[in-house]
């Protein structure tokens, strides 16, 4: 296999690795909050949470990419604790993909907590559990189903990012060169070998992606 | 000391309720009420579940809730049995039993004591799904008394069951509440099933205690016995005095009077109330009629209430004990029936069946 091609698959698997991961930890008591809270200001925030699933990724891109220079907000913070720019990093990219790929992680997941029996809920409290307890020890394993569902599409999702990396990470190769703009960059060069083959890879891991999360969804508790 | 909630619940829907009680701090307190009374409303309100900021509930001079505090559910001291066994579906009998957090204080059995006492040896590694009613409220009620607790709840506990689980289960659940040594409030709909071993008794009728009391007074303190669901009628104390295999009546004495119940209630203990509804009473100018009555008991009458819808009530003296009867208003015309008139009360036997519903 080409070497180009076997970096890109690297650093792709390991941004989406990376991305869901802090997603798992991230997301949960988000989707919970948002499930569960009466406050009016849910609307917005979980307008806020979607906004990734309608904005053209450039538009976030974009803004990340000012946020993320070194006189935006959050590079200045960047740079003044690491010495490091944040900006056409891989770092940068976990940044980006965990903001991109949040709602596809936190909706699945709020839409499956909307539906918790708050019987289960009282009994455990009445057992003497505490609400942080609760959530681990009974809302986490009574939604596992769609916990995993909810990382399998938020790993999908950030496997074919495209937009927002060619904002904000650019095409260094091993570092921020994803599959998605190799794939760009081979076509543009008219390389079409190359292009089939990361095409088709990308294809198979969606494809096997949305299998395993509709068979987790679909499956008898 | 004692278990002290006043104050009211409103609710968005026009249910209020309303409340004074002082209950006692141990024995079984039965709460007795149709539904829609408030009685879950309550129980929930004691145990924390539901935000009622207008309500106060303290435990022997503790505060759980008032104007100023509003202690989480999770720390108050209660452990609560609902009409819905509420077992967590991703565990097994054995990981339900092991759920409950140890907290720092003794609590009422240990896991061997509770698995032995509601047969769950054979139903560890199930999980609930594959349960029967009955087993999974097993589960929930040994589960509940792993959870230590210094006030027992229980929410109909066994109106979900059949009644062949349910008659499994009162017995025992029965000796548990004697044997905890906590206070229990045990609500439900069906007096006859706490009846025998409440302390104290509360009536509740659309968010308001009607009555309570002893079960030897309470019954004189209802002004109305009956609601449009639930007929509380009179407690009698009787004294069990043997069965009759052959018949399979128990007899029981009354004063001099002697009655006959169905079954055998030896087990039931030498002393035995019988709740009496004040539909199951037909009362007659003389005793010589035959009947297939088979209890007649010579009574007084002390009050006739006023007539509504066609039928009235009537408040007999029973040797000293309360007796409620519904009759329609034209039986009381023609038997021309006053207060201070000696008559005898008829009670289908069926009526005073204890235990069986």
């Amino acid at each position: 296999m080409n070497a180009d091609l076997l970096q890109s698959l690297g650093v792709t698997l390991l941004l989406a690795a990376v991305t869901t991961l802090i997603l798992l930890l991230v997301a949960p008591p988000l989707a919970w909050w948002l499930a569960r809270t009466r406050h009016r200001s849910r609307p917005f925030f979980e307008a806020l949470v979607a906004l990734p699933l309608v904005l053209p990724p450039t538009v976030l891109g974009f803004y990340l990419l000012l946020a993320m220079a070194g006189d935006g907000a959050l590079g200045a913070l960047w740079t003044m604790l690491t010495g490091h720019s944040l900006a056409f990093t891989f770092t940068g990219l976990v940044v980006g993909s965990v903001i991109y790929s949040l709602p596809f992680v936190s909706q699945p997941l709020t839409t499956s907590f909307r539906n918790t029996d708050g019987m289960l809920l009282d009994a455990a409290t009445l057992l003497g559990t505490s609400p942080v307890a609760r959530f681990f020890r009974l809302v986490l394993p009574l939604h596992r189903r769609a916990l995993i569902a909810a990382a399998v599409l938020g790993f999908a999702h950030t496997l074919g990012e495209f937009g927002i990396v060619l904002m904000i990470g650019g095409n260094i190769p091993g570092e921020t060169r994803v599959l998605s703009i190799l794939l760009f960059d081979q076509v543009e060069t008219l390389n079409y070998a190359v292009a089939h083959t990361t095409a088709l890879i990308l294809l198979s891991m969606s494809l096997a992606a949305l299998t395993l999360t509709y068979s987790t969804l679909g499956r008898n508790p | 000391m004692s278990l002290l909630v006043s104050g009211k619940i409103e609710r968005s829907s026009g249910y209020n309720l309303k409340l004074d009680l002082e209950l006692p701090n141990h024995g079984v307190t039965a709460i007795v009420g149709a539904s829609g009374s408030g009685k879950t409303t309550l129980l929930r309100a004691i145990a924390g579940l539901d935000f009622t900021p207008e309500l106060s509930v303290s435990l022997d001079g503790i505060s759980w809730q008032d104007q100023s505090v509003c202690m989480p559910a999770h720390l108050r001291p209660v452990s609560m049995v609902q009409q819905h066994a509420g077992l967590f579906p991703h565990l097994t009998v054995l990981g339900n039993l092991q759920f409950p957090k140890r907290r720092r204080d003794g609590y009422a059995l240990d896991m061997e004591q509770a698995i032995e006492r509601f047969s769950l040896s054979s139903l560890l590694h199930r999980k609930p799904a594959s349960l029967s009613g009955g087993e999974q409220q097993r589960v929930a009620l040994a589960r509940a008394l792993l959870a230590p607790a210094r006030l027992w709840l229980l929410d109909e506990p066994l109106s979900s069951l059949d009644v062949l689980a349910r008659r499994e289960l009162a017995p025992l659940l029965a000796s548990l509440c004697q044997e905890l040594g906590q206070p229990v409030l045990y609500v439900t709909h069906a007096l006859h099933e706490v009846l025998q071993i409440a302390d104290y008794i509360v009536v509740l009728e659309d968010g308001r205690a009607v009555a309570a009391g002893n079960p030897d007074e309470v019954g004189r303190q209802i002004d109305h016995p009956i609601s449009a669901e639930i007929d509380v009628g009179g407690i009698l104390a009787c004294e069990f005095d043997s069965f009759d295999p052959e018949h399979n009546l128990s007899r029981l004495n009354l004063g001099s009077e002697v009655l006959y119940v169905r079954g055998d209630l030896a087990s039931l203990g030498p002393r035995i109330r019988l709740q009496i509804p004040a539909r199951a009473i037909s009362i007659a100018r003389s005793d010589t009629d035959q009947s297939s009555m088979l209890n007649r008991l010579p009574v007084t009458i002390s009050e006739i209430g006023e007539a509504s819808s066609g039928s009235v009530l009537i408040t007999l003296d029973c040797a000293g004990q309360t007796l409620f009867a519904r009759i329609t208003s034209l039986s009381a015309e023609r038997l021309d029936l006053r207060s201070g008139l000696a008559v005898f009360a008829s009670i289908k036997s069926v009526a005073l069946d204890a235990r069986n519903d």
